[in-house]
């Protein structure tokens, strides 16, 4: 029996420091579109969706706004952080504690999807499932590296440690947690006739998913925490983020309220609502609903200088 | 707790080496102890119903085996029933019974109150407590077999506790009987270093197949099912094959473990498979697919309901089948799956003889048969099973008309052929394991080699494990029901 025991300790230590040495050289290369915006504090902070994720990019902000707010800006946005008690954990862990001292800003981006989950979804069952998404999965929002991060979100096999899974196609990921999509790449190239076709299939997957999802209370609930909680923090902009107008007439048909409540929301919060899903401004999407590079960078600046602009006006 | 969670490799070392450790008589209570942690890990609150439902059937029990024969034994064996299916309702089905009933009122355009039609019918759906239907439809086993006068009450209730919660089985089975698995619970089991090493290679099996085999599968499935407009032909075809491995195998897996991981403790579970993809008939294919759940439903249903005339026995299968399909998810979707396999028997069994006389005219030999028989079974399957795992009846439908959409021959949706092409030596791997061992005899892979052959064995699953796993940390998909 005791042979037996050592045989099994063996066994396990063995697995045990092989898996620990690949996460430490899968780490050491490129882990995935995500990672960046897990491998650092942050003093000011982008939230959303995947709009947010690809469209707004933390250097040409910093670029545009006054240098005492400088300082890690992470594009913390991705197609899963929807608001909730999980994301605004994961927001709280992932400030830097300035003491207030200095100068933060926080771009909170919405569209109605962000306030939604599966009809009959109660709290419990949002809540359970927003811990499976990566936020809910990590213990570690700051570490470089993040081994918490590769044991606990990364979803593919450690074997991509030895090769270079970084294709360099149209998706670039930037270290302040920007995916910037190009249209342009050596292996495939995003024409005006993609961008019509995935456009089409956005609108079907919308229409696919609008019956099996509703705006709940549970949502609203934590985005008007989160609103608070980063309102003692800095300075708050609510940003709705422009797509193209298929996609948000569409959105405004499903739920003709959102502006309303949108503007009780920033009205209740005393927070700025910059709205750039009306207006003549519109800015290339390479799907309907997510800014390419190019204009990802031209909405930032625009965003920066209409921050500003707010900036100036406060007392 | 999820077995492939780095909580259950600290978990199960720590249980099995205290069960022996422990003297006889409070290996019980170590293991429903352990068994209630294990399955209160995830959500502590969710255990009362599992609390409820034992207490309900041990006291029914008893009471059952109090009185020979009359109503009042048949009253306590309807009340361990009523409450069992009772639970299950509430948890599982109220909110898909009341959906489809606010669907149907919308669909006539009936409005329940002038103010607010189809919507005053609102609940919530509640989380759905982890292995509740695989539980409640254990301890109801036992009661009906009391009643039967096959067993006699269980009067301790620590030990029929630990029958109704024993951790390696609970939460995904395989559906125990309690005449099977009562009478192990109460054996004074010394420690067999050949059996721990057996549960031990069934257990790194059943990861093997999880970690590596399975969650690899998921991705394709995952992506593909995601966004059926965009990957019509080729790749839905590919997707909705690959769906009939990943579901095998990461059941199969959940059941290896359990399996593996009872044999540490001296506790033998039956086998939830048979090689089932391997059937050449639908009806095959239901004797070697999750064999305990078909010995339930066959033994407690399917017979007692069953009456004389093809007619009356159609009405069964087809009743059946129903129940075996909502057993597994409260959805329509997973009601017609169970329908269409329901259909797939009738025709199969009413076109025997005919089929039989065809082959025999073309004189087409055995092999043939079976080839044909196989691959007819394994695509009804495939698409039999496009409902099971489609959100939405319109979603299946939709994936069905897709398959048909050629050609498409762009598969490469995760753009990496290299998780393509390990996918399929993967599955022709596994099933190659599984013909020629059996679900039942995989530890024959290690047993019994030399030492060189064993240790290299050992190494080089560490280095596939640790290499080509994925820690998607996914439940198993049969956690679900």
């Amino acid at each position: 029996m005791k042979v037996f025991i050592l045989k099994i300790t063996l066994f396990c230590a063995l697995l045990v420091l092989s898996y620990l040495a690949m996460v430490h050289k899968l780490s050491e290369g490129y882990v995935d579109m995500y990672y960046p915006k897990f491998t650092q504090s942050a003093k000011s902070l982008i939230i959303g969706l995947s709009r947010a994720d690809e469209g707004i990019d933390p250097y040409t902000l910093e670029n545009g706004l006054p240098e005492e707010y400088n300082g890690p800006v992470v594009n913390f946005a991705s197609n899963q952080n929807y608001f909730g008690s999980v994301y605004l954990d994961a927001i709280k862990e992932k400030l830097v504690d300035t003491g207030n001292s200095e100068k933060r800003f926080f771009i909170v981006t919405v569209s109605p999807g962000s306030f939604t989950a599966p009809k009959g979804f109660g709290t419990k069952g949002i809540e359970a499932m927003d811990r499976k998404t990566a936020i809910g999965r990590a213990n570690d929002f700051t570490s470089m590296p993040n081994y918490s991060y590769i044991m606990n979100c990364y979803g593919n096999g450690l074997y991509n440690a030895f090769i270079d899974s970084y294709s360099g196609g149209n998706l670039t990921t930037h270290t302040n947690g920007w995916n910037e999509v190009s249209l342009e790449s050596p292996t495939f190239n995003i024409t005006q006739e993609v961008i019509k076709d995935w456009k089409r299939k956005n609108l079907a997957y919308f229409e696919r998913r609008l019956p099996k999802e509703e705006v709940k209370p549970y949502r609203l609930e934590w985005f008007g925490k989160t609103l608070e909680h980063l309102k003692s923090k800095g300075d708050v902009f609510l940003v709705r983020m422009p797509a193209d107008k298929e996609v948000i007439e569409f959105e405004n048909k499903n739920l003709p309220t959102f502006k309303t409540l949108m503007d009780s929301i920033t009205h209740a919060y005393q927070i700025p609502y910059l709205d750039y899903s009306i207006g003549n401004k519109s800015f290339g999407t390479y799907d309907g609903s997510h800014l390419y590079s190019e204009s990802a960078k031209e909405f930032s600046t625009i965003l920066a200088r209409d921050m500003l602009r707010h900036l100036k006006n406060q007392p | 707790m999820l077995f492939n969670s780095f909580n259950f490799l600290i978990f199960f070392p720590l249980v099995l080496v205290i069960y022996y450790l422990l003297p006889y008589k409070s290996r019980w209570l170590f293991l429903l102890v352990s068994s209630y942690y294990f399955y209160a890990a995830s959500e502590p609150y969710l255990i009362v119903l599992l609390l409820i439902s034992t207490l309900v059937d041990y006291y029914c029990g008893l009471k059952i085996g109090e009185f020979e024969n009359g109503k009042k034994k048949k009253a306590y064996l309807w009340i361990s029933i009523l409450v069992n299916v009772g639970i299950l309702v509430t948890f599982k089905y109220l909110f898909f019974f009341i959906d489809s009933l606010n669907g149907l009122f919308e669909y006539f355009g009936i409005e329940v109150s002038s103010s607010e039609k189809i919507q005053s019918f609102r609940i919530d759906q509640v989380l759905l407590p982890v292995g509740i239907s695989f539980y409640t439809f254990q301890t109801m086993s036992y009661t009906i077999e009391v009643y039967r006068g096959n067993m006699q009450p269980e009067r301790h209730l620590g030990r029929f506790a630990l029958f109704v919660a024993f951790f390696p089985q609970l939460v995904a089975g395989p559906i125990e009987k309690a005449t099977r698995l009562l009478p192990q619970l109460k054996r004074n089991i010394a420690p067999d270093v050949q059996l721990i090493k057996r549960g031990m290679i069934i257990m790194a099996w059943g990861f093997f197949l999880k970690l590596v085999v399975a969650d690899r599968l998921g991705l394709y499935v995952d992506a593909v099912y995601s966004d059926p407009d965009g990957n019509k032909g080729l790749p839905s075809i590919l997707a909705a094959s690959f769906f009939v491995f990943q579901i095998y195998f990461d059941f199969a897996a959940y059941t290896y473990i359990a399996i593996g991981a009872a044999k540490t403790m001296g506790i033998s579970l039956i086998n939830n498979f048979n090689r089932p993809l391997f059937s050449q008939n639908i009806s095959q294919f239901w004797q070697r697919w999750h064999i305990s759940l078909t010995q339930w439903i066959r033994d407690y249903l399917y017979r007692p309901l069953r009456r004389n005339g093809k007619i009356n026995r159609m009405f069964s299968v087809i009743l059946v089948f129903f129940i075996m399909g909502l057993w597994h998810g409260a959805n329509w979707t997973f009601v017609v799956w169970g329908l269409i396999n329901a259909l797939f028997l009738i025709i199969e069994v009413a076109t025997n003889p005919a089929r039989k006389r065809i082959f025999d005219l073309l004189r087409i030999n055995t092999n043939i048969r079976a080839f044909l028989g196989w691959g007819t079974s394994f695509t009804l399957m495939l698409v039999s099973l496009i409902f099971f795992r489609s959100p939405s009846l319109k979603d299946a439908l939709t994936y069905i008309q897709n398959l048909f959409v050629l050609p498409n021959l762009h598969v490469n949706i995760l753009n990496n052929y290299f998780e393509l092409f390990l996918s399929f030596i993967l599955i022709i791997g596994v099933q190659l394991v599984h013909f020629y061992k059996g679900n039942d005899k995989v530890y024959e892979l290690i047993e019994n080699k030399p030492k060189w052959m064993r240790w290299s064995m050992y190494v080089a699953y560490v280095a596939i494990i640790v290499l080509f796993g994925i820690n998607r940390q996914e439940s198993f998909i049969y956690f679900q029901f």
